[in-house]
């Protein structure tokens, strides 16, 4: 199982929860093309992934490419705690 | 307000009403007079410049919303004024092709925001953005690059394209999408 994954899909399903309450994501939803994310909404996960990677997440991360899926999110969480050593807190 | 300041506003109306001008195209010809040098196709809904619009450049198709203010001098240096009666801090202001800022910001002196840039509502600014960036906040931050927020924008549940339709079918077309008939 990918914990990281798993967080970061229940984040967007609360920060999603007023206006989707039925909301069915998974590690391939499409969070750009189906319109589930707006920028308000991109701000409130950067600061929940900020919390998982336990430092600020650089701003030339949050791109399209690097937003477009949970999946993608997740592979970008790793990447970057494997460039920086940092296995950063564990937010539950 | 003093009185003075009231008969200039009346007689800039009552200029701006014999002009035929829309207020936007009678703001960026009077700041234009005054020294900004404004670019083409610019949307400028605000009337929060400072007194010397001739430190403010702004690019081509920048739109400005209401309330936004350009601040170019540091109102802090009034605390040492007893001490240095004509002291002033002043700074030039600069803003790239194509950028869009929100409501209400202002826009400290010594800033230049780059070409294609977002500046949230509310926002204060001040220093370099970089090109393609999103700022919010105060201080403003970057939050994502120019591109996410296209996506963003363009994929929204919300998007209508209605800016040309209509005002009664536009109406209509709103209400619908929000179940609102």
């Amino acid at each position: 199982m990918n914990k990281d994954q798993d967080k970061i899909i229940q984040w967007i399903r609360e920060i999603c929860h007023h206006d989707e309450p039925e909301l069915v994501l998974t590690e391939n939803s499409e969070l750009l093309e189906e319109g589930l994310l707006d920028s308000m909404k991109v701000v409130q996960l950067v600061s929940l992934l900020e919390d998982m990677l336990g430092r600020p997440l650089p701003s030339d991360e949050v791109t399209a490419e690097n937003f477009e899926s949970p999946k993608r999110i997740t592979a970008m969480i790793r990447r970057l705690r494997e460039t920086s050593g940092n296995p950063g807190s564990s937010r539950s | 307000m003093r009185i003075s300041s009231w008969i200039a506003k009346i007689e800039d109306t009552i200029m701006r009403q014999l002009s035929g001008k829309s207020l936007e195209e009678w703001t960026v010809d009077r700041l234009r007079a005054r020294g900004a040098r404004i670019g083409k196709n610019c949307r400028i809904y605000t009337q929060g410049f400072s007194n010397d619009p001739y430190l403010i450049d702004i690019g081509d198709h920048v739109g400005i919303a209401p309330g936004t203010q350009f601040v170019t001098h540091d109102g802090a240096i009034n605390l040492l004024r007893d001490k240095y009666p004509e002291i002033q801090l002043i700074g030039r202001i600069t803003v790239g092709n194509n950028t869009y800022i929100g409501l209400n910001c202002i826009i400290l002196p010594n800033t230049i925001i780059g070409r294609n840039c977002i500046i949230g509502a509310g926002s204060v600014v001040r220093g370099v953005i970089p090109d393609n960036s999103v700022v919010l906040g105060n201080p403003a931050r970057t939050v994502m690059s120019t591109s996410l927020a296209e996506k963003l924008l363009i994929h929204h549940k919300h998007r209508l394209d209605t800016l040309l339709v209509p005002a009664k079918d536009r109406e209509r077309i709103i209400k619908a999408h929000f179940g609102l008939l």
